[in-house]
């Protein structure tokens, strides 16, 4: 199945509708990044929504960023003598970067 | 003695025809409108809604350019302004009769125009022209945002596609395929086109707009030429055609169904209004036709009244019943909150909900407190203490807020929430966050967390104190939970360490393990029922249904997170905030199941 990207910023309400999740594959990621099925239907969404439209390698680079940066803010933040599992208990487990689809 | 009508309004009768559901533009059906004034009534234009439309121009025997403009208020036809250039086989466009447009056309004689006219409610002024003339084509949008495609410019069918801005035309990319005599609707953002005439011959096929290009999609039942139409690029009826169709089909976005026939079928009538309030205006043969028809959504003869509305169908000889059916759920965007947070807490349903508490970084554990509607979240009173990843239960009128972690460390307070303010009321036995709960304000149950360690602690609350109950098999923090506090669920979670996919069921005395989850998951969250549950979230789109025995994988949430919210039950609920660290997320979303009340035959 080939896919879309772009990035857009939910809005809300109707951002997407139970129409467009029965219509076509939709995925949301950090970064407003959103993966839409390649067809009319996910077009016309990307269109509606105002979506930028992105390349997968953009759109990845958006996500890697993102969770990059949550990782620094995780290893940054300490407790004196606190255990990993209590830190973990406190922030939950450290960001993990990961691959769209 | 209560009787079977009291019960379900509805005797038990004998129809000759099965009863019809109450609404729906398959239900739809014609009735008469006011006639126009006009002598000739062929191949005019028409744009507006059903109570608010207009019909101008024409051509036909004895007019050569007919000039005649007239408006509709859901009664009566009244004559207005003339249009500067007469024509016939021109487009409108316009939602309402105070601002429309007309463009492109023919007169008798041949005359090809590009002329476009703006009305203003009063008068019609001439603006920017087309930038290819031509007739026979079609077009919808209003008198700022237009769109026009396909028509004959001259000599055979033209693809030519052209959006109007409120000051120019602009040519942009052409129909699939070239075409005229067809009718569209929608905008010049979003619009369907269908059917229509090619180089040879009437064509079944359809296409959509998205504002950019068009793309084919299904095809319409019924090939015809002059036909109108009205609606929207997702939901919208055609009718009439030649010579003198009376066929109306209805486009619900993927596919064409017939559905009730105009009473007079004809060719190049008007069409204005909606895919559930459409109109019919003149057309036909004769240049005199009047008639005007009006579509209306709903139902016809006998409605079903309710579930469970029993009758006897003479025609087929059945008994038979009313019953409700389920569609396919899907999950769509909901309001955002006003806060973004994680780790907080809800109750009530899809349409009234209440969110509490709640990490909102970087604080650890709030007071903040929201109310949802269906549409859009409330900021109102916040609670006394601040906490997240507490018990939880209750409605959106009355909950309860127990346990969770404060800026002091974990907290035994309890509060009640009256639909106004939240109030003290006594604390638990055990001091604990990450926990989770259900039940209603006066006969809640909290469970699990995390106190020195992780426990299996449960309690229950009557309305006034709380007390210990049977433990959980498997002490967890982060878990979900649902249900009552004689029927709860209990699923996922941290063991630590560990994450879990472990479920188990309480019958009001002690709980069971069952089947586990098929994603073991931290942070998760249920809606629901112990029977008929959701769980979402714990880092996942993944949502898997309980169904009081085992969980199936369902349709996923668009995006992934932990430690969010729910509320509802299983037809309808919804899911908000959740955790993506070091942020929290304000987004929310419903997940539905269309139902509808349909007729069953009764069976041994």
């Amino acid at each position: 199945m080939a896919y879309k990207y772009c990035t857009a910023t939910n809005t809300g309400k109707d951002f997407f509708t139970h129409e467009d999740r029965t219509r076509f594959h939709l995925e949301g990621h950090p970064g407003n990044v959103w993966i839409t099925g390649d067809n009319n239907y996910g077009d016309q969404w990307i269109s509606k929504i105002s979506g930028t439209v992105k390349t997968k390698s953009e759109a990845q680079a958006i996500v890697t960023g993102v969770i990059e940066t949550s990782q620094g803010v995780w290893d940054d933040n300490n407790v004196s003598g606190e255990s990993s599992d209590e830190k973990i208990s406190r922030l939950g487990s450290r960001p993990a970067t990961y691959n769209i689809i | 003695m209560t009787d079977f009508k009291a019960i379900k309004g509805f005797n038990v009768k004998s129809l000759t025809a099965d009863p019809l559901p109450g609404g729906g533009v398959a239900n739809g059906a014609w009735a008469s409108g006011g006639n126009l004034n006009g002598t000739n009534n062929q191949k005019r234009a028409g744009a507006g809604a059903q109570t608010s439309a207009i019909v101008m121009g024409g051509v036909g025997t004895g007019d050569d350019s007919n000039v005649d403009t007239e408006l509709y208020n859901g009664t009566a036809w009244t004559e207005v302004n003339n249009l500067n250039s007469g024509r016939g086989l021109a487009v409108g466009a316009g939602t309402v009769n105070t601002a429309a447009l007309l463009t492109s056309g023919r007169t008798a004689s041949q005359a090809v125009y590009n002329e476009t006219e703006i009305w203003n409610g009063t008068s019609w002024t001439e603006v920017n022209n087309l930038n290819t003339a031509r007739y026979y084509s079609s077009g919808d949008g209003t008198s700022t945002a237009a769109i026009l495609a396909g028509g004959e410019p001259g000599s055979g069918a033209t693809a030519d596609t052209e959006t109007w801005n409120g000051t120019s035309w602009t040519e942009v990319n052409n129909l699939n395929t070239a075409r005229a005599e067809l009718t569209s609707m929608g905008t010049s953002a979003a619009a369907i086109a269908a059917t229509g005439t090619t180089a040879t011959a009437a064509t079944v096929n359809a296409e959509t707009w998205n504002g950019t290009s068009w793309t084919e999609v299904n095809n319409v039942n019924t090939a015809r030429t002059l036909l109108a139409g009205s609606g929207t690029s997702t939901s919208a009826i055609i009718f009439g055609g030649n010579p003198a169709l009376a066929i109306t089909e209805a486009w619900d976005g993927t596919s064409w169904t017939e559905v009730a026939d105009l009473a007079v079928g004809r060719n190049n009538t008007t069409g204005s209004g909606t895919a559930t309030l459409g109109l019919a205006a003149g057309g036909g043969t004769n240049p005199t036709a009047v008639a005007t028809e009006e579509f209306t959504a709903g139902g016809i003869g006998d409605t079903i009244k309710n579930e469970g509305q029993i009758y006897y169908n003479s025609t087929a000889g059945t008994m038979n019943i009313t019953a409700v059916v389920y569609g396919t759920g899907a999950w769509a965007a909901g309001g955002n909150m006003n806060t973004s947070r994680s780790i907080l807490r809800a109750a009530g349903t899809q349409s009234a909900t209440l969110a509490f508490g709640g990490n909102i970084p970087p604080e650890t554990g709030s007071v903040n407190t929201e109310t949802y509607n269906g549409s859009t979240w409330t900021e109102v009173n916040d609670m006394n203490t601040s906490r997240n990843g507490s018990f939880q239960a209750g409605t959106q009128a009355l909950a309860l807020a127990s346990t969770g972690t404060t800026p002091g460390g974990r907290t035994a307070n309890s509060e009640e929430w009256d639909g106004t303010n939240w109030a003290e009321g006594n604390n638990v036995n055990t001091a604990r966050y990450e926990t989770t709960g259900c039940g209603i304000q006066t006969a809640a149950l909290g469970f699990a967390g995390i106190s020195t360690g992780n426990v299996a602690l449960t309690e229950n609350y009557d309305g006034t104190s709380w007390t210990e109950v049977g433990d959980l098999n498997t002490a967890r923090r982060s878990l979900a939970g649902t249900g009552t506090s004689t029927l709860a669920l209990a699923c996922g979670g941290n063991e630590a360490p560990g994450t879990s996919a472990k479920s188990e069921e309480y019958n009001g005395t002690s709980w069971a393990e069952g089947n586990d989850l098929n994603t073991a998951r931290i942070g998760g969250t249920s809606f629901g029922i112990q029977t008929d549950a959701v769980v979402a979230f714990g880092g996942t789109v993944n949502v898997e249904f309980y169904n009081g025995t085992s969980y199936t994988e369902g349709a996923n949430i668009a995006t992934s997170g932990t430690q969010g919210g729910s509320a509802g039950n299983s037809l309808a609920g919804l899911v908000f905030g959740r955790q993506p660290f070091p942020s929290a997320c304000q987004a929310t979303e419903e997940w539905t199941v269309p139902e509808s009340v349909t007729n069953l035959v009764m069976s041994d």
